[in-house]
């Protein structure tokens, strides 16, 4: 209340001022202000009832519902089975992408150094030097013991391909070079490879000459097939030529 | 349908708005009596146009006119009505300082000359002292702050009650009574500067 007592003075100043009245025109300029604002409304819910018929009409030209309501499904499944195809198609050339290149990827790191026609070739290469192996045994009548090669060595690719050769074959080519050379001696290391597969000793001229020759024959193979070190080389023609 | 036994001049406001919302232009045209001088007189103390109060005040009425069903009967009628009325108003004002630049304040209390000022018995001298005066305050109320300008025309002008101040304003009571008494406060200063420089 003392706030009310306090601004008193401006209170009654305010209270005086004049009121405002309306003009006499007010009612008559509202309700034509009213009259446009209705017919504004009404237009324009004219206009969209127009455009919805318009609508409607078109959607039945289109479909014809009123005639062939059955129509309406059928239509929508159609589009939808289509927006799917279309959509697994596309996922599928997505995924696809990459597959290929990283097979194509594979194939130029892994064909680079061996074709199908180089695995085959060593192939025939390898029958054809069985057969010659064969005849050759048969020739000698196993005076000597054999060299095996053709179970066990490989083709130069093959040989050239891997960088190693596994240990059971390694040691199973030095026993052979080792029972090529030392008669004497062998038997000594013979018991590694077994008696038995020394087969029995030459003793006439003639058997000692076509053992040298099958011998060389063996060692120029070992040449041609396998990389071999000098010494190698070496040993074997040394024993060679003892013999 | 309107009743033609319905005496509208007894008819509460809420009443008057019922019937209007069962189609009743008669109940509308009642409520236009009503409050068109009361709006006219509250937007021009507001905005200091006498052009503008009555295009804001028709305006609150079409308002009123196609969204009568928007009032439910929760507030009173008056509080709901003059919500729309300032708002309006605020959103005039708001288009009209993007369009031109000048204040507000810039009132020329010659170009209201032709207000249609409410007949009191006074002699011609006193009338004229009375209307430099009312000039003055109009520009001391022009000058205020949008906030203190809306409060004071509320309270002091129109004599609405703080409970529906705060309702239309949208603020606490306490808010309402503080800020009142900061108006205030401001006049009486623009006032005083006013009379100083006259």
């Amino acid at each position: 209340m003392n706030e009310e007592e306090k601004y008193k003075e401006i209170r009654d100043k305010l209270k005086k001022l004049p009121k405002i009245k309306a003009s006499e025109n007010f009612n008559i300029n509202l309700k034509q202000k009213i009259n446009l604002a209705e017919s504004k409304i009404t237009g324009k819910e004219l206009h969209k009832e127009l455009t919805k018929k318009r609508e409607d009409n078109l959607i039945n030209k289109i479909l014809g519902s009123t005639t062939r309501p059955w129509l309406i499904p059928a239509m929508s499944m159609i589009v939808i089975i289509f927006v799917i195809l279309i959509f697994v198609y596309k996922t599928r050339d997505v995924q696809d992408i990459p597959i290929i290149t990283q097979e194509k990827s594979e194939q130029q790191i892994t064909s680079a150094p061996t074709t199908t026609s180089e695995t085959e070739k060593p192939k025939e290469k390898q029958e054809q030097i069985a057969k010659v192996e064969e005849k050759e045994d048969k020739k000698t009548e196993t005076k000597m013991p054999a060299v095996k090669t053709s179970g066990t060595l490989r083709s130069t690719d093959e040989v050239r391909q891997a960088p190693t050769l596994p240990p059971a074959e390694t040691d199973n080519i030095k026993v052979q070079t080792k029972t090529k050379d030392a008669k004497g001696t062998m038997r000594e290391e013979g018991e590694k490879v077994g008696t038995d597969e020394l087969g029995k000793m030459p003793e006439t001229k003639e058997e000692k000459k076509s053992e040298k020759s099958t011998i060389k024959k063996d060692t120029s193979k070992v040449k041609m097939k396998l990389i071999l070190t000098e010494e190698e080389i070496k040993s074997i023609r040394d024993s060679v030529e003892k013999k | 349908m309107p009743d033609n036994k319905r005496n509208y001049k007894i008819c509460s406001d809420e009443e008057l708005i019922a019937f209007f919302q069962k189609e009743d232009i008669d109940a509308f045209n009642e409520i236009v009596d009503r409050y068109k001088d009361k709006l006219v007189n509250f937007i021009f103390r507001y905005t200091g146009s006498k052009e503008e109060s009555e295009d804001i005040a028709q305006e609150t009425f079409i308002k009123l006119y196609l969204n009568k069903k928007l009032y439910r009967d929760i507030a009173k009628f008056s509080t709901w009505f003059y919500t729309i009325a300032l708002n309006i108003t605020r959103t005039y004002k708001k288009k009209e300082s993007k369009i031109s630049t000048i204040s507000i304040s810039d009132y020329d209390p010659e170009h209201d000359k032709d207000f249609d000022i409410r007949s009191t018995v006074r002699n011609p001298e006193e009338e004229a002292g009375s209307v430099v005066e009312s000039d003055y305050i109009q520009k001391a109320i022009n000058s205020l702050e949008e906030n203190f300008r809306a409060i004071i025309v509320l309270r002091d002008i129109e004599e609405l009650e703080y409970e529906e101040i705060s309702e239309i304003l949208d603020i606490p009571l306490g808010t309402v009574k503080s800020r009142i008494n900061r108006a205030r406060e401001k006049l009486k200063d623009l006032l005083k500067d006013i009379y100083r420089e006259n």
